[in-house]
């Protein structure tokens, strides 16, 4: 079968005797490093190290974590474990509770305002002026029951924790059990935007305040090799406008300093540069989605090669 | 009123005459139909024949001689611009096509041909959104659908991608073999071997002569654990690139992971008589013998594989192995 197939080929050769070369050929390297992946990403979860993923927060800048998802799902990088602060823990309760990438790209492309609050309309107006009440994120819990069902944290094919803070003490407060939605809610739930989730006695408002990149808490789950994938804030824009853009910037700046923190612990981090894009600029999560594909996979060889080196004897145990 | 304006009309159709009368290269008024058909038509063939240095000529010429330049002809640009790029002169081809889509914006050939040398020079944000306004402009264009699901590839956006070429493949059943080779590859980046086998091996119907395809197939039957075809694919594309080290590579940590140690030495000895540097096939080499029980030959031959490069990926493996090595003591303690 093969001479004959042998005999085919040659004779089409001289018969059109101009070889098409659609590929480059790959380095030494490349050819190496595929080898071992292939060899790494076929070893039982068991049998190599426990890779965890930080998603952290930037609003609609977040988006960006589904664009990385993308590109780890097609490169089958094992994701372990997740723990997201605020877009960080839509995108990573999500994934974690088994929805593909496509359905999270939909989500991209359909989400509105409405899926989060009923609120941003006249009615919610004079709720505001007269009543003193910010908007209600509850349309969140609605959402994330169509997408999931009643799902909770511990029941996820993929273990997940997020962040919120109770505005009353100040505290840190980790989801880690319970029902998802109200976890997911309370960590993305803007303070100065959206009244606090009243949840166990405490008034939770969005993690960001005070863990924007979970990198220690993924280290708690018990990952042995962190990924970090951090949508830092864009200062390029203007200046604040409006009283919420104002403490929306106050809180930016502080998550800066934090980025810089928690990265240093990680062992590999992503860095989405997402630019003119809003917090709450609903109609432009899909490009920063795009944002994240990019990024993703232009470290995507470099991280696999970070990996392979730190699990080296698994690869070779087999 | 009709008829007072009557004496106008005959004012009227004189002025079209003039400016259809085809002697005038400029036409009245500037407004004449575009150049010469017959300078147009030497300058293509000359495309056509392979003298792009004098298609550009032609070109240029043909193009300058039409003063008013809103009627300059977009075809003659873009004729223009892929004599550029055939002549690799890409700074001057991408400077034509951003000259016509000044004065032709919505043309479509034209904004396929300018997306496809962004596409090429690694701009890929651009050549998207050339892509992207091409197919608002005409949603069924392949050339612009067959580029942007390329794109999308490129940036690694592989189910768009994919998405996409699914929709030009609708189309177009009948694409080129490259075009279906990139879906083929847009499967295997998704790890769907069994798609990726289906699609490359239509290619290889039709296109056979090409080692690239056949290392796709390889690649597609070795992620479906095909080993034996993966490797009997390779050994086709090596029949037709026999010194290509990287299939040579391929083959022989392929047979390394069949546990054919013998066959993979010999194929790596087979890369070093090509290239008797060559650090992979050096480690290959380390990695058969120590499988072969020979732990020193291993050993030494990670230090040589170190001593080629310690920097390079190979090289921080062979240093991680030989540290290992150095460190776990063997059965006769050596």
């Amino acid at each position: 079968m093969v001479k004959k197939r042998l005999w085919t080929v040659l004779g089409t050769v001289l018969l059109f005797c101009q070889p098409l070369c659609a590929l480059p050929v790959q380095t030494d390297d490349a050819v190496l490093r595929e080898f071992l992946w292939d060899r790494f990403v076929s070893l039982p979860k068991e049998e190599r190290p426990q890779i965890g993923l930080a998603l952290s927060a930037g609003g609609v800048r977040g988006f960006a974590h589904v664009g990385v998802l993308e590109v780890f799902s097609n490169a089958g990088v094992p994701v372990d474990m997740v723990s997201g602060t605020s877009m960080g823990s839509v995108i990573g309760g999500l994934y974690a509770a088994g929805l593909p990438t496509e359905k999270l790209w939909e989500i991209g492309e359909h989400m509105t305002l409405k899926n989060i609050t009923s609120d941003f309309n006249v009615i919610g107006l004079f709720r505001f002026l007269f009543a003193k009440k910010l908007p209600d994120s509850s349309n969140m819990l609605s959402f994330f029951h169509e997408q999931i069902g009643d799902k909770q944290i511990e029941e996820l094919p993929i273990p997940f924790s997020c962040a919120a803070m109770d505005i009353k003490t100040g505290e840190r407060v980790l989801f880690n059990s319970g029902p998802l939605a109200i976890a997911v809610r309370a960590s993305m739930n803007l303070p100065g935007i959206f009244e606090p989730v009243q949840y166990r006695h405490r008034a939770l408002v969005d993690g960001a305040v005070v863990d924007y990149l979970p990198v220690d808490t993924v280290k708690q789950m018990g990952a042995d090799y962190i990924i970090a994938s951090v949508t830092p804030l864009d200062f390029s824009s203007n200046t604040p406008q409006t009283v919420a853009a104002y403490l929306l910037r106050v809180g930016d700046v502080r998550a800066t300093a934090m980025i810089e923190e928690s990265s240093r612990k990680a062992n590999f981090v992503l860095t989405n540069h997402v630019v003119d894009t809003g917090t709450l600029e609903l109609d432009k999560l899909y490009k920063a989605g795009e944002v994240g594909v990019k990024e993703a996979h232009q470290h995507l060889e470099e991280l696999q090669e970070d990996i392979l080196l730190f699990s080296l004897p698994y690869v070779f145990k087999k | 009123m009709y008829l007072k304006n009557k004496p106008i009309i005959p004012a009227l159709l004189l002025v079209f005459l003039l400016n259809g009368c085809s002697s005038f290269q400029n036409g009245f008024l500037g407004l004449a139909p575009v150049g010469d058909k017959k300078a147009y038509t030497s300058a293509r063939d000359a495309y056509d024949n392979g003298n792009y240095e004098q298609a550009v000529n032609e070109l240029t010429s043909y193009i300058n001689k039409i003063k008013n330049v809103k009627r300059r002809e977009a075809r003659a640009y873009r004729l223009l611009g892929k004599s550029y790029e055939q002549l690799d002169r890409l700074d001057k081809a991408l400077e034509t096509y951003s000259e016509a889509l000044e004065y032709h914006p919505d043309n479509v050939p034209l904004l396929t041909a300018a997306a496809g040398l962004y596409q090429r020079t690694a701009l890929l944000d651009r050549a998207q959104d050339l892509y992207e306004y091409a197919l608002q402009k005409e949603p069924d264009n392949l050339d612009a659908l067959s580029g942007l699901a390329y794109n999308y590839y490129l940036i690694g956006f592989s189910s768009r991608s994919r998405a996409i070429y699914d929709r030009f493949f609708t189309l177009n059943p009948n694409a080129s073999a490259l075009d279906r080779a990139r879906y083929a590859q847009t499967f295997l980046d998704q790890r769907n071997y069994q798609q990726a086998l289906l699609h490359i091996t239509k290619v290889l119907e039709d296109q056979p002569d090409s080692p690239d395809f056949w290392l796709l197939r390889a690649r597609a039957a070795y992620g479906l654990q095909l080993t034996g075809e993966a490797l009997e694919d390779l050994d086709t594309a090596l029949l037709l690139s026999p010194d290509r080290h990287d299939l040579l590579a391929i083959k022989a940590l392929w047979l390394y992971q069949d546990k054919q140690y013998k066959l993979s030495t010999q194929t790596a000895k087979k890369m070093l008589s090509l290239m008797p540097d060559n650090q992979l096939a050096a480690f290959i080499l380390a990695l058969n013998s120590y499988k072969q029980g020979k732990i020193s030959s291993a050993k030494k031959q990670l230090a040589n594989v170190i001593q080629l490069s310690a920097e390079s990926f190979t090289g921080k493996v062979a240093q991680e192995i030989l540290d290992s090595l150095n460190t776990t003591p063997t059965k006769n303690g050596k």
